[in-house]
């Protein structure tokens, strides 16, 4: 280590971050040169009067500590810090406005999820389990359902078969805590449930919602219209859901 | 005597070893005063050095979860509080503040003073950039390595500042000539 190297690490070498080795050749170029021994020395002893200088005048800082004391012991809402700006403030309002506007849109979208998994689960149940026996199977006993059921719908029935199929079977179910009327229709091999119920205007509609229940291997699309909502349940990959529950849109 | 830190808090409000205050207590807050040090090197002001250090302490101690034991609890705090501080500028849209010394080095005439008051003097006329790595390295102790972390320069750049803060601090010295108490 020479005079020039001993300059460039002599802020290390006073903070003790030199490594072993280094310090081992720094020390001993210091043994060895009078001048980096004095001026590491007038270095050491400049720090030292800056250090008693700066610490002599270091302001008082128990005030600071009996705020911070007593904001600690506050409750969570005086904890906020005092440095959020009013353009912080806003935008934090301007969230909680969105979440509390959109909240209801979320609510029903999970209901409507929630429905959905539901009538697949249900479905599932009567379809493939033939848990349930209490179901209408022949015209008249369809007829006087649909009498019951929607009496102020004419044609309904013919309105929701959809094209190509027949109906099997009906009866009246409890969907997620709603009574649904469960229309099961035939094309083939193939089954399709149609839950359906009759609404007020304007509430509680269902939107085009498309989803897959992996669990049963089934799929269910979401449709309403005016007094009308519901659901089309079909295996997946095998029954068109999507388009039937579009066509159902327009026919109701 | 100064006061001490069952003096500071109300007995009944003292806490054992083992909790999450009673640790945040010991090795978070003995270094409030090293913080309010430098708060009021940024800040320039009492006051606001003040809040800064109070908002640097209590968002310490909302995240001390995030503290790691063994760690550098004081380079942890003065990271803290360097941000709140780069963040209130921001949001004030505020240019670091220059002291009027830095503008105007001027030299008051000789009087009687102390060594101290002699190097406060001298320290006060240095740049706010020399000052700010003196009172790290120095006062605070912190080494090149965590400094270069907290100013987000490289550490060669912090060698080099102190060298140069360094012998600025002595020409300051030396040409303040001051007439020493007892000199005469």
């Amino acid at each position: 280590m020479n005079c020039n190297t001993v300059h460039d690490v002599l802020p290390l070498y006073l903070s003790g971050e030199l490594r072993a080795e280094e310090l081992a050749d720094m020390q001993l170029h210091l043994r060895e040169c009078q001048r980096c021994a004095a001026e590491v020395n007038a270095d050491r002893e400049l720090d030292e009067a800056l250090r008693t200088a700066i610490l002599e005048e270091t302001p008082d800082v128990s005030a600071v500590l009996h705020r911070v004391h007593e904001r600690k012991a506050a409750p969570w809402w005086k904890q906020v810090p005092h440095l959020v700006s009013a353009h912080m403030a806003a935008v934090v309002a301007a969230i909680i406005v969105i979440a509390l506007i959109s909240l209801p849109g979320v609510y029903v979208h999970r209901a409507q999820r929630n429905m959905a998994l539901a009538a697949a689960s249900d479905h599932y149940s009567d379809l493939v389990l033939l848990r349930h026996p209490d179901w209408e199977h022949t015209p008249e006993e369809v007829a006087r359902f649909m009498q019951q059921q929607f009496p102020q719908k004419q044609n309904l029935l013919h309105a929701i078969t959809p094209d190509g199929a027949s109906l099997e079977k009906v009866r009246l179910c409890n969907v997620d805590g709603t009574l649904y009327a469960h229309f099961v229709f035939r094309t083939g091999t193939a089954e399709t449930s149609v839950f359906l119920r009759a609404i007020p205007e304007g509430r509680d509609r269902y939107q085009a919602a498309h989803l897959s229940d992996g669990e049963h291997g089934l799929e269910v699309a979401g449709f309403s219209s005016s007094g009308l909502t519901g659901v089309v349940v079909g295996q997946q990959g095998v029954v068109p859901t999507r388009e039937i529950a579009g066509q159902l849109t327009k026919a109701l | 005597m100064g006061l001490g830190w069952t003096q500071l808090f109300p007995a009944h409000e003292l806490t054992m070893p083992g909790d999450r205050k009673f640790e945040f207590e010991n090795v978070a807050l003995p270094h409030a005063a090293g913080l309010l040090r430098y708060a009021l090197h940024l800040e320039g002001q009492k006051a606001r050095a003040e809040d800064l250090v109070q908002e640097t302490l209590l968002s310490a101690w909302r995240n001390f979860h995030q503290f790691e034991r063994g760690t550098n609890c004081k380079a942890w705090l003065f990271r803290i509080l360097k941000n709140l501080h780069y963040k209130q500028m921001r949001r004030n849209g505020q240019q670091p503040e220059v002291p009027l010394e830095e503008q105007a080095p001027g030299f008051s005439a000789p009087e009687r003073i102390s060594a101290t008051q002699e190097m406060q003097e001298a320290f006060a006329r240095l740049t706010s950039e020399h000052k700010e790595v003196l009172q790290l390295a120095v006062v605070e102790g912190f080494g090149v390595r965590e400094i270069a972390e907290l100013l987000q320069v490289p550490q060669g750049t912090v060698m080099s500042r102190l060298s140069r803060a360094r012998t600025s601090l002595r020409a300051a010295l030396q040409a303040r000539a001051p007439v020493r108490e007892g000199s005469l």
